[in-house]
């Protein structure tokens, strides 16, 4: 220990004295930690709606045959988002006649006004869902709670703000029991989330990486508010009207079943009867393997940002390297008086240590100064990049394991540094 | 220049490793850049384009309100349409289905000849007015644009030249030929090819294969219009007199008129944003590059300082000590650079699949290797000119 300390100690001299040669090992590597948490912080953002979600929740993934091979065929990266969910018909006679729990989902673009009128949001994306959604995907509230299944059966205009909207419309204060206008009805605020939604919402099998929705309003009120989904299904024919499209085969409702794992095989056979349409039951996770999500930006720039910081570690074994071989005299006077190899290969890897630490710190405010700026900039959606625990060890540790490996060579070379052939000089 | 190679070589030979280091972080760096320079350039390509049709005097009209039935959405949309018409600033307006300015991002359709014999094809429908492409100022460059008028649907069509050549080769032979889209079951009829002009989102693929249709673009909450006035763009005066047009036919409904300006739609702010993000990756790693060239030339320069006084002994010029420092790094640099080069090609084809349409330019690699030469010889001048002031007597001190 006391030797740690001394070897310490020693490093740290070395660090004093070549102020600038220290300053600059750091920046490089805080400078290239930082780029790669960036990026990190996309990918991260694009993998976070992986977690665990409820055992119990089950995707209908319905296989439409000819219809889905043609999709898959014309459209290979992007098919996932057509196709496998159901349409009105077939879900209304799983909601009326399954005994397990259903839910259903679907987004769409509303026009909103403010209870004063004052502040309109034409085209905002909202979601029409049944209550399921909230215990299958349990997610935080700040205030308030979902709507009841009495709610939900009244068809009573109550809605479920995201923190979002609840930041747009009051300030961010708790707005529970408050109104706003959704489709030129009263809607009363039951529930303001507390969390934004994740970059890829899993109970929308259809989602790529659009806007948070605002809201979340029962799915009973879709027939009578009329508005149709975001989006128009591939290989169908357009509907221009609401009832055409409940009447039309075309898919929109991406369906989940709350059921027991050992009952999901039994359950899709029910499905299957009831809708005469071959469909896959199963969990999230075996859905997403079957439809991975296609080449993302984010993984692009991962590893392009990998990249740099093995620039920024080649850079700091540079810098390490010059320094070591601007000392070479000293410490061939160090190994003519006794000094080990081992013990000069630890103070140069503890000099590295200490480098990378400071530069692992220094992360940590560019990489907030950076998070900053990517969210200012509104990127590709508004899921904001989030500073988390795990960003946080993601970025920090890579580049303190950088800065300990590009003191590695430098550090072997010191330890090798020949006594005699400075002895030979004096 | 070949002889100051061999001493270059001998140098370089007995310093293997800071060589090495050099070349392997010119190598990665190049490797980042050039991929940010070509993926910059296509998020540029994307964001700045130009639009194709003049947007001079343009405005995007939106009315919009509870859902109502198809019947009375369409007869609604032929009242607005008469209103915006009958106002004196308004040249010409259309009803549309979507355009560029529409911040969803929306879906497409396949299409196909009717008689086969070209492959289904990814394109992007706008349903609107028959008039939709004398508002928009589109360049019809065969053929014609169709005739119907009003809220009836017709079969005539006009495609962008882009969709042609895919389709037909050529724009000439588009003229008059049918197309079936996969969400209608009847073909329609190609009457005129117009010049390609950014009417949707450009990241979406084939954002260039467009089919303009003459159909009620009316939906049960509401109607998107482009009206071409005889306004300047920015005249706000011209805006809330559109929008009180409409206003005066429903007090009740929500209207909403942007100037058709570009520069603040949606797909213009995520490219600008993508690019500054672009940007400050590459400065990064050029602070992180030229910090630790400057600092190994520092001491390759320090380590010869004997073998230049030397050099400078035996009549060398300080030009010739710079001329020497200058070569040894460039080597270094042109050797990372093709090594570079390999990887940065190698994440192009890995990745290629993300960015569609993309053209690889070597101008994109020239750039890149100009970058680092310069960023080189920039830690390289400093350390050699000090090098350069050796006296010749330093030679002689240990002697």
């Amino acid at each position: 220990m006391e030797m740690l300390a001394y070897h310490c100690r020693l490093a740290l001299r070395s660090l004093r004295r070549d102020l600038s040669f220290s300053l600059a090992m750091v920046c490089c590597l805080a400078l290239s930690s930082s780029i790669w948490g960036g990026a990190l912080a996309h990918y991260l953002r694009l993998h976070e709606s992986h977690r665990p979600w409820s055992h119990q929740a089950f995707a209908i993934d319905a296989q439409r045959g000819d219809t889905q091979a043609a999709i898959k065929a014309m459209l290979p990266g992007d098919w996932r988002r057509q196709n496998i969910v159901l349409n009105w018909s077939e879900y209304a006679k799983l909601k009326h006649a399954l005994a397990c729990p259903i839910g259903g989902n679907y987004r769409a673009d509303f026009l909103v006004q403010d209870q004063a009128h004052q502040l309109v949001m034409a085209r905002m994306p909202g979601r029409f869902t049944d209550g399921l959604l909230f215990s299958l995907f349990p997610r935080r509230f700040a205030w308030g709670h979902p709507w009841s299944a009495a709610d939900e059966q009244a068809q009573r205009p109550v809605v479920v703000l995201s923190r979002v909207l609840n930041q747009q419309l009051f300030g961010g204060a708790n707005s529970v029991g408050r109104s706003l206008n959704i489709e030129g009805r009263a809607f009363r605020v039951v529930g303001v989330l507390a969390d934004h939604q994740p970059y890829l919402p899993p109970w929308d099998l259809a989602a790529g990486g659009a806007d948070q929705d605002r809201f979340m309003i029962p799915l009973t009120l879709a027939p009578v508010l009329a508005v149709p989904p975001e989006y128009e299904t591939h290989g169908y024919a357009r509907t221009r009207s609401f009832e055409a499209l409940l009447a039309s085969p075309k898919p929109f409702i991406a369906t989940w079943v709350q059921t027991p794992s050992a009952q999901a095989v039994r359950v899709q056979t029910q499905i299957e009867a009831l809708i005469g349409t071959h469909v896959l039951v199963r969990p999230l996770a075996e859905h997403r393997r079957n439809y991975p999500l296609p080449p993302q930006g984010a993984e692009f720039f991962t590893v392009l940002c990998a990249l740099v910081i093995l620039v920024g570690g080649f850079s700091m074994t540079r810098l390490l390297f010059a320094k070591s071989v601007a000392r070479q005299k000293e410490i061939g006077v160090h190994r003519a008086l006794g000094a080990s190899r081992a013990s000069l290969f630890v103070r140069t890897m503890i000099e590295a240590a200490m480098v990378a630490l400071a530069g692992a710190i220094l992360t940590v405010p560019l990489l907030q100064l950076l998070l900053w700026f990517f969210n200012a900039r509104h990127l590709t959606n508004d899921v904001p990049l989030a500073f988390t625990n795990s960003l946080l060890l993601a970025a920090t540790l890579p580049a303190f394991v950088v800065g300990l490996a590009a003191g590695l060579y430098p550090a072997w070379r010191v330890a090798h540094t020949r006594p005699t052939l400075y002895l030979a000089r004096v | 220049m070949a002889s100051e190679l061999g001493p270059v070589l001998r140098a370089i030979t007995r310093n293997k490793t800071a060589f090495l280091l050099v070349v392997m972080e010119v190598a990665f760096g190049f490797a980042v850049i050039s991929s940010i320079v070509w993926v910059g350039a296509w998020y540029h390509s994307r964001g700045s384009a130009d639009p194709g049709h003049s947007t001079q005097g343009l405005f995007s009209v939106q009315s919009l309100g509870p859902a109502e039935s198809l019947l009375q959405a369409e007869r609604r949309q032929q009242k607005e349409l008469a209103a915006l018409r009958s106002h004196n600033a308004v040249k010409e307006a259309a009803a549309l289905s979507q355009d560029i300015l529409d911040p969803s991002w929306i879906n497409g359709f396949f299409v196909r000849r009717a008689n086969g014999g070209a492959p289904l094809m990814a394109a992007w429908a706008i349903d609107g007015s028959a008039n939709l492409a004398d508002t928009l100022a589109l360049t019809i460059h065969e053929g014609r644009a169709p005739r119907s008028f009003g809220n009836e649907a017709s079969d005539e069509a006009l495609i962008s030249d882009n969709l042609a050549r895919k389709l037909f080769d050529n724009a000439a032979a588009a003229v008059g030929q049918q197309l079936v889209m996969s969400d209608e079951s009847t073909p329609i009829t190609v009457m005129g090819v117009f010049k390609d002009a950014r009417l949707l989102i450009p990241f979406l693929v084939n954002s260039d294969a467009v089919v303009l249709r003459v159909r009620p673009a009316a939906t049960t909450r509401g109607s998107r219009y482009v009206v071409r006035t005889h306004a300047a763009n920015e005249d706000e005066a011209t805006a809330h007199a559109l929008a009180a047009t409409l206003r005066h036919l429903d007090p009740e409904r929500v209207v909403v008129v942007r100037p058709y300006r570009l520069d603040t739609a949606r797909h213009v702010n995520v490219s600008g944003g993508l690019i500054a993000t672009l940007g400050i990756i590459s400065v990064a790693l050029a602070i992180v590059a030229l910090v630790g060239n400057l600092a190994i030339t520092a001491f390759l320069v320090q380590q010869r300082t004997r073998q230049v006084g030397i050099r400078r002994a035996l009549g060398a010029t300080p030009w010739d000590v710079v001329h020497y420092f200058m070569i040894e790094n460039s080597l270094a640099v042109a050797l990372g650079c093709v090594l570079g080069l390999a990887i940065s090609l190698a994440y192009y084809f890995a990745f290629n699949s993300i960015f569609p349409e993309i053209h690889l330019s070597p101008w994109f690699f020239v750039f890149t290797a100009i970058l680092f030469f310069v960023d080189g010889m920039l830690a390289t001048l400093i350390p050699a000119l000090r090098a350069a002031r050796i006296p010749p007597t330093v030679a002689s001190r240990s002697l």
